[in-house]
C-alpha cells in the first residue's frame, strides 16, 4: 500500500512535469489535447489511488470516470472548433 | 467494525462527503466548461490574457498540492495501521504544503492586481478570479479541517474514528481534483 502510494505520487509528478514541459515548447492543438488527457489521467489517479475510490462500489467509480471524461471532452471540443 | 467499502452507501470517507465532492466537482466543472465555451468566441483575447498568467507559479503550486495530497494519503494509511505519531507527522507535512499553496497563490494574486488584471478587465479574468478564488477558499477550509483532524488524532489517539479522518482526507483530495483540471484550463488551454 505504502509503495503503491509512492509510485502514484511519482507518476503524478512525472505527468505534471511533462505537462509543464509540453506547454513551454508549443501550443499546437495536438499538444493541448495531450495536456488535457495527461491532466485527466492525473485526476483519475488521485481519485482512485489517493482517495481509495478503487475500493468503492462501481457506482462511485463510474461517476468519477464519466465526470472527468465529459469535462475533458467538452473542453477539447470547444478548443478544436 | 470493518467498513464494507464495496457497499454503495459506504464509499471511503462516507456517503455525505462524496455527495459534497460531486456537487463541488459539478459546480467547478460547469464553470470550466463555460470558460471553454466563451474562449471559443473570444479566442484572441483569451489567449493574450492566459499568456499573462504565471505558469511557473501554477506548476509549482500543482506540485505543492500533489505533495500535500500524498502526505494525506500516507496519513490515512498510517492511521489504519494504528501508527498515530506517524499519522500526525504526515498530516503536519500536508498542512505545511497546503499553506505553501495558499501563500504562493497570494503572491500571484498580488502580481495580477499590481498589473491591473482585475475581474473587470475581461471575461477571462472574471473566470480566473472566480474559479481560483473559490478554489483558494476551499483549500483554506481544507487546511483548517486537516489541522482539526490532526488535533483530534493526537488527542483521542486510537479512539479516533477512521471515517472522520477519511472524510477530512477526501475533502482535501477534492481540492487536488479541482486544481488538476483548473491548472490546464486556465494556464495552458488558450
Amino acid at each position: 500500500m505504502q509503495r503503491s502510494l509512492v509510485y502514484t505520487y511519482l507518476g503524478l509528478l512525472a505527468l505534471t512535469l511533462s505537462v509543464a514541459a509540453l506547454a513551454a515548447v508549443t501550443t499546437s492543438r495536438l499538444v493541448i489535447i495531450t495536456i488535457l488527457l495527461f491532466s485527466l489521467v492525473k485526476f483519475w489517479l488521485v481519485a482512485f489511488r489517493f482517495m481509495e475510490l478503487k475500493k468503492a462500489h462501481t457506482f462511485w467509480k463510474a461517476l468519477i470516470i464519466i465526470f472527468g471524461a465529459l469535462v475533458a471532452a467538452l473542453l477539447i471540443l470547444f478548443r478544436l472548433r | 467494525m470493518e467498513i464494507n467499502y464495496k457497499s454503495i452507501y459506504y464509499p471511503p470517507g462516507g456517503i455525505l462527503i462524496w455527495i459534497v465532492i460531486y456537487l463541488e466537482l459539478i459546480t467547478f466543472g460547469a464553470a470550466m466548461v463555460a470558460l471553454g465555451y466563451y474562449g471559443m468566441a473570444e479566442r484572441a483575447q483569451f489567449h493574450s490574457d492566459s499568456q499573462s498568467l504565471n505558469k511557473t507559479i501554477a506548476a509549482v503550486n500543482t506540485v505543492f498540492l500533489l505533495t500535500s495530497g500524498f502526505f494525506v494519503a500516507m496519513a490515512v494509511h498510517f492511521f489504519k495501521l494504528n501508527m498515530i505519531n506517524k499519522t500526525a507527522q504526515q498530516l503536519l507535512w500536508a498542512i505545511l504544503f497546503g499553506f505553501g499553496f495558499l501563500l504562493l497563490k497570494l503572491v500571484e494574486y498580488h502580481d495580477k492586481l499590481e498589473a491591473g488584471f482585475t475581474m473587470e478587465k475581461s471575461s477571462f479574468f472574471m473566470f480566473y478570479w472566480l474559479l481560483t478564488g473559490f478554489h483558494w477558499i476551499h483549500v483554506l477550509v481544507g487546511a483548517v479541517i486537516l489541522i482539526i483532524t490532526r488535533r483530534s488524532v493526537l488527542k483521542k489517539r486510537d479512539k479516533a474514528v477512521p471515517e472522520d479522518i477519511e472524510a477530512g482526507a477526501a475533502f482535501w483530495h477534492m481540492c487536488d481534483l479541482i486544481w488538476l483540471l483548473l491548472f490546464p484550463v486556465l494556464y495552458l488551454l488558450f
